[in-house]
């Protein structure tokens, strides 16, 4: 039995080791496709969050910060605030649940010190295991304590490797100098954060009758978050994005979204706020084009300034 | 009857049966050792030995069977 | 809990401990608490049918003694059967009562009569048709004095609920696993660390080939008619191989996390892709479980039948493989699979075939280009006939059949080129269970050859390939690359 527990004690440190090693080795050397569940993806893929994270090192105190899911890099142009006077940041990611929002406004809610905050939510966000999105951040960002925290959460083998190959990139600078092309594919990066899509147009479908899920495991998240803007006197306003008209009438709960929502403070939907047309203002049933997005964010625009006064 | 003389003809029905010689013909010998002597022949063989001798076995009497011997102790305690 | 859940990591770390550390010395302890702890493993799941385990061990339990005690065959018999009844009559109740109202329903609607009866919305027990299976083979030896009954009660009710073969077997018989519990066990050191390997084995088999697999087939299975031909002949290859691996794996983590506990439990699966017909497959394939129907069903019926001979054994096998179909569910496409896997012995039987085997690529490193088409031959025979196992009934399987017949069978299925990875590590545990193919596991001919270092790394290397390779069920990417 002595022999057995020193053999088991001497195994375990030797296999971590060793798989260490060998997950930087097949990072560095091996083609994607034996990459199965080493997913470390950096320029180009996602939706520009490398750049979105450089740049976002470099911003101060800003009006106006964005949180949320692509909607939000994809639905709130800086140029535009800025033209109203509004010194903004899009800190929006693919697929981001509140569990992310929450390690982003950790790492970088101090240095932003936003006035306000506009948070992008979506019912989805909230039953999302949030997988993607924690391999787009521990891709793209340094990582920190906060990284293994929410790798111990999710305990998901993808997470982990990539996480023990992104601490083994950033200890050895591997991907210093490594820089995104401003323009990948039909996506330009703006600088503030917001990703433009070359215009294209969408098409009218019919969907079939959907529910929304609202028992997410990710409300606790949500609340936390909340919580920490909350304490730190930040304005906080909840903003629902618009999506194709005829996706939206699709779902017959959209109502109690909404309650659910303005039980947590200020809560726009543009859903209801403006009208837009799936075909004209959209480039898929979820993302508004460019058309869109102009009118979206005026129609914003004019909701903060009679908040304010 | 002689043990001998039974097993002789044991023999030469296992040899019909399972088309090979490859075994040994003593008290030892199981199913297992010889090659084909499985559950489908075994059926097959004991019907042969039934006939041969004009005995009737019973299932209990064959599931008892470990070996060559004792399914020859089996035969001689019926010719009795 | 599952084997391969951090659930039963913790339970068996702590069970591990208290067996060997505290329970050590007292063999009535050290079985009350596998007792205890079967019983809490079970409960995990659903405490509801931890009575009916508990009901069926008991019952069992006096069964036995009873049937030992008395010297009136007929009482035996009596005995016998009330067990056998309770068992199966159990089993039925859970597993086949909405089959039977179904099946009558429809039968009677043939003739125009429209029934009414009620199914109800059963829950199946987990791991009733392995422990009630245990029970039943539990009296007939008892009976037939292969055995004599177990008098101590915790060894009897902890030989029922064993929990490393409680859910999904082996079906140890107690010849085997009683005597191991009465008397006392000492750590064995190579024993437990070559049920380390197995259950790594065991784990790479399940989380990696079987998972991957199931990926695949899943998206096959239901969506047939929307793919080439050539796709539902890999989509049946992958089927196939995911049924093996999946059981077969998972099979190998119950005994190894049984050799932990210094037990000896049956193997169940001894490589049946090497097998050389369709015979030596069965024999090869959930071995407790056939060599139960061989025991209890297929010899009563054939020594009945012997005077029939060759017809007699047909019948018996058709009969008997009838029941190993039904014994995986109530559904049609069970009970045909069975059917003609009975049916594959007629020829065998007829030529006599079956009676010329012989160790496969004996001494040797590769087989020979006979044994490799038998080989290949037996093995389409057991993929093709799987189509009808995976199918949900029987219309589906003809689908998947007949999308089968056209000429899209000779293309190259366009889904090939993503399934490399799996093709080259289905290679790889076909290699390495080749070369231990006279053992009881595929780690082993390796484990034997190689030094402590080149043992250690063959471990480091499969765990870093299930780390890499293993089916993960996350919420489908949408963005990436998008």
């Amino acid at each position: 039995m002595k022999r057995f527990i020193k053999s088991l004690l001497f195994f375990i440190p030797v296999v971590c080791f060793a798989y260490i090693l060998l997950i930087c080795v097949w990072g560095e050397f091996m083609p994607g496709i034996f990459k199965k569940n080493l997913n470390y993806f950096r320029a180009g893929s996602y939706g520009g969050m490398m750049s979105r994270l450089e740049e976002v090192k470099t911003v101060k105190n800003v009006d106006i910060l964005f949180l949320g899911s692509s909607h939000t890099y994809r639905g709130f142009d800086n140029r535009i605030f800025k033209k109203a006077g509004f010194q903004t940041f899009n800190l929006g990611s693919s697929a981001q649940s509140p569990m992310q929002t929450l390690l982003l406004l950790n790492r970088y809610l101090d240095q932003l010190n936003p006035k306000t905050i506009i948070y992008e939510v979506y019912p989805n966000s909230f039953t999302s295991d949030g997988i993607e999105s924690s391999l787009d951040i521990i891709a793209n960002d340094k990582n920190d304590f906060g990284s293994i925290q929410m790798a111990l959460k999710q305990n998901h083998i993808k997470i982990y490797n990539s996480l023990i190959y992104g601490f083994y990139r950033d200890f050895f600078n591997r991907n210093k100098g490594e820089k995104e092309k401003k323009k990948n594919g039909n996506d330009t990066y703006i600088n503030g954060g917001f990703l433009q899509k070359d215009l294209s147009y969408f098409k009218h479908i019919k969907y079939p009758n959907n529910t929304w899920n609202l028992n997410g495991k990710q409300w606790s998240y949500f609340e936390k978050i909340l919580e920490l803007i909350k304490k730190k006197n930040i304005n906080l306003i909840l903003v629902q994005t618009p999506i194709t008209p005829n996706l939206y009438h699709s779902f017959n709960n959209n109502q109690a979204f909404d309650l659910k929502m303005k039980s947590y403070g200020t809560y726009y939907n543009f859903n209801d706020i403006v009208s837009l047309d799936d075909s004209l203002h959209f480039y898929d049933p979820h993302h508004l084009n460019q058309n869109g997005v102009i009118i979206f964010n005026e129609k914003l625009i004019e909701k903060l300034f009679t908040i304010k006064h | 009857m002689e043990r001998t003389e039974i097993a002789e003809k044991i023999k030469g029905i296992l040899i019909k049966i399972l088309k090979h010689e490859n075994f040994e013909i003593k008290d030892e010998l199981s199913a297992t050792d010889v090659e084909g002597w499985d559950s489908l022949t075994h059926m097959l063989i004991i019907t042969d030995i039934e006939e041969l001798f004009g005995v009737k076995f019973k299932l209990k009497e064959l599931n008892k069977l470990n070996n060559l011997g004792n399914l020859i102790d089996l035969i001689i305690s019926k010719l009795a | 809990m599952i084997f391969n859940s951090f659930d039963f990591l913790f339970f068996f770390a702590s069970f591990f401990i208290l067996y060997w550390f505290v329970f050590v010395n007292n063999l009535k302890l050290q079985n009350l608490l596998i007792l205890a702890g079967s019983y809490f493993f079970y409960a995990w799941w659903d405490w509801r049918f931890l009575s009916l385990l508990i009901a069926s061990s008991a019952l069992n339990y006096f069964l036995g003694i009873y049937i030992g005690k008395t010297q009136n065959e007929k009482h035996q018999r009596y005995l016998v059967l009330i067990g056998i009844v309770a068992g199966v009559g159990t089993l039925l109740f859970f597993k086949y009562f909405n089959f039977f109202i179904d099946t009558t329903t429809s039968i009677f609607s043939i003739f125009g009569v429209q029934l009414k009866l009620a199914t109800l919305q059963l829950i199946l027990p987990l791991g009733i048709s392995f422990y009630t299976f245990r029970s039943i083979s539990y009296l007939l030896d008892v009976e037939s004095e292969k055995i004599e009954p177990t008098k101590d009660w915790i060894v009897f009710f902890s030989y029922i609920s064993f929990f490393p073969s409680l859910l999904s077997g082996p079906i140890d018989r107690a010849e085997m696993l009683v005597p191991q519990l009465q008397k006392n066990r000492t750590f064995n050191y190579n024993l437990a660390s070559e049920g380390m390997a197995q259950i790594l084995w065991g784990l790479f088999k399940k989380l990696v080939i079987a998972d991957n697999c199931a990926f695949v087939t899943q998206a096959i299975f239901e969506n047939y008619t929307q793919f080439s031909a050539s796709t539902l002949l890999l989509g049946s290859f992958f089927y196939i191989i995911q049924v093996y691996a999946d059981f077969s794996g998972y099979s190998d983590m119950a005994i190894g996390f049984a050799k932990l506990l210094g037990f000896r439990i049956t193997q169940n699966f001894n490589y049946p892709f090497f097998a050389q017909n369709i015979a030596e497959h069965w024999q090869r394939w959930h071995i407790s479980l056939t060599s139960w129907m061989t025991e209890y069903v297929y010899t009563p019926l054939s020594f009945n039948f012997r005077s029939l001979r060759n017809k007699g054994i047909i019948i018996s096998i058709i009969i008997n493989f009838i029941l190993v179909g039904l014994w995986h569910g109530a559904n049609w496409t069970f009970v045909v699979f069975g059917l003609l896997n009975g049916c594959y012995f007629i020829p065998l039987i007829l030529s006599g075939a079956l009676n010329k085997k012989r160790t496969i690529a004996k001494d040797k490193l590769l087989p020979s280009i006979r044994e490799i088409m038998n080989m290949g031959f037996t093995f389409s025979i057991v993929m093709l006939t799987a189509i009808i196992f995976g199918s949900k009934n029987m219309v589906e399987a003809f689908g998947y059949y007949s999308q089968m017949c056209s000429l899209s069978l000779f293309t190259i299925p366009p889904e090939l080129k993503s399934q490399i990875i799996l093709l080259m590590l289905i290679m790889l545990m076909f290699s390495f269970e080749w070369m231990s193919r006279d053992e009881q596991f595929g780690l082993i001919y390796f484990r034997k050859k190689l030094g402590r270092v080149g043992r250690w790394c063959l471990y480091v290397g499969l765990i870093f390939t299930i780390g890499m390779y293993m089916q993960t069920n996350e919420t489908a990417f949408l963005y990436f690359k998008f």
